[in-house]
């Protein structure tokens, strides 16, 4: 029997970019067969699909792989062209929201792991230039999408939603882990945002449970940087 | 009517990138050079979260960020294509383009460094390539498939500035028969009578690299 639309995706439960990709393929509606990696003993199969980054996620679609989460998300939007659609239609309004996608990952993102690594004064100052970040984003996001921001309950989850939420829906965990990080004060519409997200039944389907989440960030956060 | 604009500066590979991409669309525009020194109120009012280049301004609409830039232009622009149809071959050119990206700071280090540290720098360099030849470009003629197309730009970086970073840095990092799947890729792409078309001037792009690196090297020290 001939395989129509295999789609096979490699992750690792706790991870927020595998997380990307399974909320897209829930959102879309598409089947699919979910293989958990052991990072420690990577399969074969993981091996094969991402030579380059022998990372998660890969998506398997009929046999041919897709990595780098984002890549993946564009890839999905293309192939199941059905509504709902991830991103907008109109080329501009892609850009800006590939843009702050950007921004989320190579900005905001990537000051997470000073914060955890540091300590004392040094942290202090890595949250304020997190804060400082998320301001800029919270503005541009307002001043380039002000009819869709703040989300709007049963609006559909696009692009931007799947990114921001996977990441920071989990903040009570850092928040328990790490270090406060955010507030409603200091950050009214990113928490606003964050709060419908958690919401949503299909984000509430795919985020990993706190309790469990709070463990594993511990192992690999604290163990490593004591 | 039209309005394209576009906001970069002459040393910048990311600049360049966009320039080919309107070259090779045949789109109209206007070529603003930026003094990133003296950044100008028109580069502070169409990126103000950044405040880089390249910015593509279309009808008063700006568009910051190469990549988000590059895919703009394709998608306002479809004629003379520089994705594949193919949403496979779509993903494996955006995994290519992005994989550049992440690793330049790998590529620009051999150019940063001295002594001990450079050395490193060379053989990360050499293994990068290699992947970037097997994986990447594998027996295609381009990263994209038969034809130029945005990821051959992105990856334009090697013939343009690969050499200049070398050169300027004192360090060779490839022999002559090193990679030569890369090497026809390399002719291939400053054949493209476009790309021959708008490249910059290879004596100051060196002048300017071996300055730069003096800067560079005495704020390190320092």
């Amino acid at each position: 029997m001939e395989k129509q639309n295999e789609v096979v995706l490699f992750g690792t439960w706790a991870s927020a970019f595998c997380k990307r990709v399974e909320l897209a393929l829930k959102i879309k509606g598409i089947p699919y067969e979910y293989v958990e990696e052991d990072l420690t003993n990577k399969s074969e199969s993981l091996l094969h699909y991402n030579p380059v980054h022998k990372k998660v996620p890969v998506l398997v679609h009929n046999g041919k792989p897709i990595s780098e989460s984002l890549v993946i998300l564009e890839y999905i939007d293309e192939c199941w062209n059905n509504t709902p659609k991830l991103l907008p239609e109109d080329p501009y309004q892609r850009a800006k929201v590939r843009f702050w996608v950007n921004f989320f990952d190579h900005q905001i993102m990537a000051r997470l792991l000073p914060i955890i690594m540091t300590r004392g004064e040094e942290r202090e100052k890595a949250i304020k230039e997190f804060n400082e970040l998320l301001k800029v984003f919270e503005e541009g996001i307002n001043k380039d999408f002000p009819e869709e921001f703040p989300f709007l309950e049963g609006k559909t989850l696009g692009y931007l939603d799947i990114v921001v939420g996977t990441a920071l829906c989990n903040y009570e965990a850092f928040h328990e882990v790490v270090d406060v990080v955010f507030s409603p004060e200091k950050n009214p519409v990113i928490m606003a945002w964050v709060k419908a997200l958690k919401n949503h039944p299909l984000m509430k389907e795919t985020l990993p449970p706190h309790d469990k989440f709070v463990d594993k960030m511990r192992e690999k956060y604290l163990d490593q940087y004591p | 009517m039209e309005e394209v604009k576009l906001l970069g500066v002459w040393p910048s590979p990311y600049s360049y990138r966009v320039i080919w991409a309107l070259e090779l669309k045949g789109v109209k525009y206007e070529y603003v050079k930026e003094d990133l020194a003296n950044k100008s109120d028109l580069l502070l009012r169409y990126n103000p979260v950044h405040q880089k280049v390249p910015v593509l301004v279309h009808n008063e609409k700006p568009i910051a960020e190469s990549t988000v830039i590059l895919e703009y232009i394709e998608e306002t622009w479809p004629h003379n294509p520089l994705l594949p149809t193919d949403p496979h071959e779509r993903a494996f050119a955006r995994f290519w383009i992005k994989f550049l990206d992440d690793k330049s700071p790998t590529l620009v280090g051999l150019y940063l460094t001295v002594g001990e540290e450079q050395e490193k720098a060379t053989k990360e360099v050499r293994e990068l390539l290699k992947i970037i030849e097997e994986q990447g470009l594998g027996e295609k003629k381009y990263f994209g498939g038969d034809k130029i197309g945005l990821a051959d730009l992105v990856f334009g970086f090697i013939p343009v500035w690969l050499g200049v970073l070398e050169e300027s840095a004192g360090v060779k990092v490839t022999k002559p028969d090193d990679f030569p799947r890369l090497q026809v890729w390399i002719e291939n792409f400053r054949e493209n009578p476009v790309i021959k078309a708008n490249l910059p001037d290879p004596h100051q792009l060196l002048a300017h690299s071996k300055q730069k690196r003096e800067v560079l090297l005495a704020s390190k020290i320092a």
